[in-house]
């Protein structure tokens, strides 16, 4: 062994024989063990560069395309009056046109044929709105909404991209709140059954997500949707039981299926983001919505046997400590295990 | 691709003179020693924060609770002070996971014991900047004693949060453009110093994000809050302009700075600096020196806050609402049409980074 050479035993041993990458150099440069210069002579050597044009292509059409779509919007929305009833529906529709033929005409594998066919299904959106103003169909906006989605179905589902994805699942979301807001009857009112449907969109989402990524539906396999889908998931799961722990406790049907498929979402999601994805960031925020419900949970039982003042306060601001020591607990074991089965 | 174990790569570096044989050691050291747990990640972090942010208020209202509010001034700056004290010492003489938990819960309870007391020992008029000054003071007593990244970053946000909450006060407003352009600087110096120091970092994300804090756009102009945007923005835009020109010069390749560029380039910093819109220049700022330096987080920041400066220089135009959306329209196209020249002049990648690229 060389002298230069890190011990070959001991507990160094396995950090720095394990297969280098540009996260484990930057955290010693982090720690100050290596110079500037070391970091990027080993970034040079793994072919990780810093690669800026990549990364001002991505910025320049990001926020281009996103202005150029806030701008054209805002003048169709300010000039409505005054526009004549071809402009007002032919407008927006050679603008669904224009963007999708040009998408497809530059390929859907190139940024900006993505970026183009976003815009198409936004344009979708601006021609039904325009629609009903000119038409004047009486239509509640949830309606516009479940137009919207079953007319970009189509290109969403040929076009493999996890953006176009989500977009179908925001205007579903959307959809689903707006109907319950201005049409949903009894039995769906006053419960959270669509807080149900919901939530178990977000797990159908996460479960697409997989497949498509490990059969090779999208073009670019990406994790990163999860990453946002997760924590909605767990929003629409948190939220609504947190309200009712902490005010009635579980009652009702709708509560307790919210409840079990709560239950039944951690357990299946710890099982696949840590044996399967391992994702620590997913398995961080199923911890965290347990300590937060555990939270609303100990405000109800101090609520139940009265407990006031300065022995409920300091009692759950206690718990709460104990919780989080044990969610960083529990995380950073995991940590340590994922590190050691890399 | 060729595969490296960390030690292989740090022999080859050594023999290119890259890394010395005393950074040998102090790795082989420093690996030795440190406990085989890897850093916690950030978002951990962040959750723990907001976990003791909650535990803190609770336990801090439950004491409250005790002494029925029956505080004076100055009994609740000395209640403070021991409070932070107790959790300084908690922090020091044990490494109990729990305590050290409930430290930072005390920590944040004492932070608010104290400053509500400077406060009040400062009267109606004067309370915004008292309560800042003493942030200051804490930040500045605490940071030594204090290590963990987490509360050094917390209690420098806490700073400029306070800046920006008294910059409405007479006198703040010139406060604030030093601070900006202190924090500015002190990430740049943190930052691109060619050999990290780890005590150093927090501070230099404490103050990226304190630029971020100090240039919001809050106005009462459909918010909820008083009248926080910045007097003379101009200011802050000229001290952000030059930060951002060092940012470029400092992530710029060797020899790739031509007298043509460096015009572009200045002429272009100029024109936003003229926009007076110190949002966009922090952004951007923040954005370019995270990346030219490694620091994926502090870059994350810049491009995170770089849409709130722009929707804020776009409805601040003093234009009819149809000249705002074409303006927009024609910035967008701008946008565009520069990338376009730019993939023309060189090779684009359209597809991700690959596992080893940064950022």
């Amino acid at each position: 062994m060389s002298d230069t050479e890190p011990a070959a035993t001991g507990a160094s041993e396995p950090r720095l024989d394990r297969e280098a990458s540009i996260g484990a150099l930057r955290e010693l440069f982090h720690d100050g063990l290596i110079s500037r210069d070391a970091l990027e002579a080993a970034g040079a050597r793994m072919g990780a560069s810093l690669r800026w044009r990549f990364w001002i292509d991505r910025v320049l059409l990001v926020l281009g395309t996103a202005l150029v779509l806030a701008g054209l919007i805002s003048f169709l929305a300010l000039h409505w009056h005054d526009l004549g009833r071809t402009i007002k529906l032919g407008g927006p529709a050679v603008l669904v046109v224009a963007a999708v033929l040009t998408a497809l005409w530059v390929g859907l594998d190139r940024p900006v044929g993505r970026a183009l066919l976003f815009a198409g299904s936004v344009f979708v959106g601006l021609f039904l709105g325009a629609f009903g103003q000119v038409y004047q169909t009486g239509a509640d906006a949830w309606e516009l909404f479940r137009a919207w989605w079953l007319l970009i179905t189509f290109w969403v589902v040929a076009s493999r991209h996890h953006e176009q994805w989500l977009l179908w699942i925001a205007l579903v979301d959307v959809m689903i709140a707006m109907w319950y807001e201005q049409a949903a009857r009894p039995p769906w009112i006053y419960t959270v059954w669509p807080w149900v449907v919901t939530a178990l969109l977000q797990v159908a989402a996460l479960v697409g997500l997989h497949f498509g990524n490990a059969k090779r539906y999208f073009v670019i396999p990406h994790v990163w949707p999860r990453w946002l889908l997760v924590p909605a998931t767990l929003f629409l799961f948190v939220g609504p039981l947190s309200v009712q722990v902490v005010d009635k406790g579980l009652v009702g049907v709708d509560v307790w299926v919210l409840f079990l498929a709560y239950i039944g979402f951690l357990v299946a999601g710890f099982w696949y983001f840590r044996f399967h994805a391992r994702d620590l960031f997913s398995l961080t925020c199923l911890g965290f919505s347990v300590v937060w419900l555990a939270t609303c949970f100990v405000f109800r039982v101090a609520r139940v046997f009265e407990l006031r003042d300065v022995s409920m306060l300091l009692f759950v601001g206690l718990i709460v400590a104990a919780m989080l020591t044990g969610l960083v607990a529990w995380v950073r074991r995991i940590q340590k295990q994922m590190g050691n089965e890399a | 691709m060729v595969k490296w174990t960390t030690t292989d790569l740090l022999r080859h570096l050594q023999a290119d003179g890259h890394v010395e044989q005393r950074d040998l050691e102090a790795i082989r050291t420093y690996v030795g020693n440190a406990p085989s747990q890897p850093k916690a990640p950030w978002y951990l972090q962040v959750f723990l924060l907001f976990g003791a942010l909650i535990a803190g208020v609770l336990c801090t209202a439950g004491f409250a609770a005790i002494f029925r509010g029956d505080f004076t001034d100055t009994a609740m700056l000395g209640f403070g002070a021991f409070y932070i004290g107790v959790a300084v010492a908690l922090h020091r003489l044990t490494d109990n996971l729990f305590l050290s938990h409930l430290a930072l819960a005390l920590s944040i309870g004492g932070h608010g014991f104290f400053l509500f007391g400077v406060s009040q020992k400062a009267g109606h008029d004067d309370a915004l900047v008292a309560i800042f000054v003493g942030s200051l003071a804490l930040c500045a007593a605490l940071y030594p004693i204090y290590r963990t990244t987490l509360h050094r970053t917390a209690s420098c946000v806490l700073v400029f949060v306070l800046a920006k909450i008294a910059s409405a006060e007479p006198g703040m407003s010139f406060v604030c453009h030093i601070l900006v352009a202190g924090a500015a600087a002190t990430s740049a110096w943190v930052l691109t110093r060619s050999r990290c120091r780890p005590a150093l970092l927090p501070l230099a994300y404490g103050c990226a994000i304190g630029l971020v804090i100090l240039t919001l756009p809050i106005s009462q102009r459909g918010l909820w809050f008083d009248e926080l945007a910045m007097q003379r923005p101009w200011i802050a835009s000229i001290a952000l302009g030059i930060a951002l020109l060092f940012a470029l010069h400092r992530a710029a390749p060797e020899g790739a700075i031509t007298q043509t560029r460096l015009a572009v380039v200045v002429g272009g910093v100029f024109a936003l600096a003229a926009l007076t819109m110190p949002g966009i220049l922090a952004a951007l700022f923040l954005a370019v020196l995270g990346h030219a330096t490694w620091h994926p987080i502090v870059a994350w920041i810049g491009l995170g806050s770089l849409p709130v400066g722009l929707w804020h220089y776009f409805y601040s135009l003093d234009q009819t609402y149809a000249q705002k959306s074409m303006t927009l329209v024609a910035s967008g196209a701008l946008l565009l049409a520069a990338r376009f020249a730019s993939s023309k002049t060189g090779n684009t990648s359209t597809t991700s980074p690959s596992r080893g690229d940064v950022t």
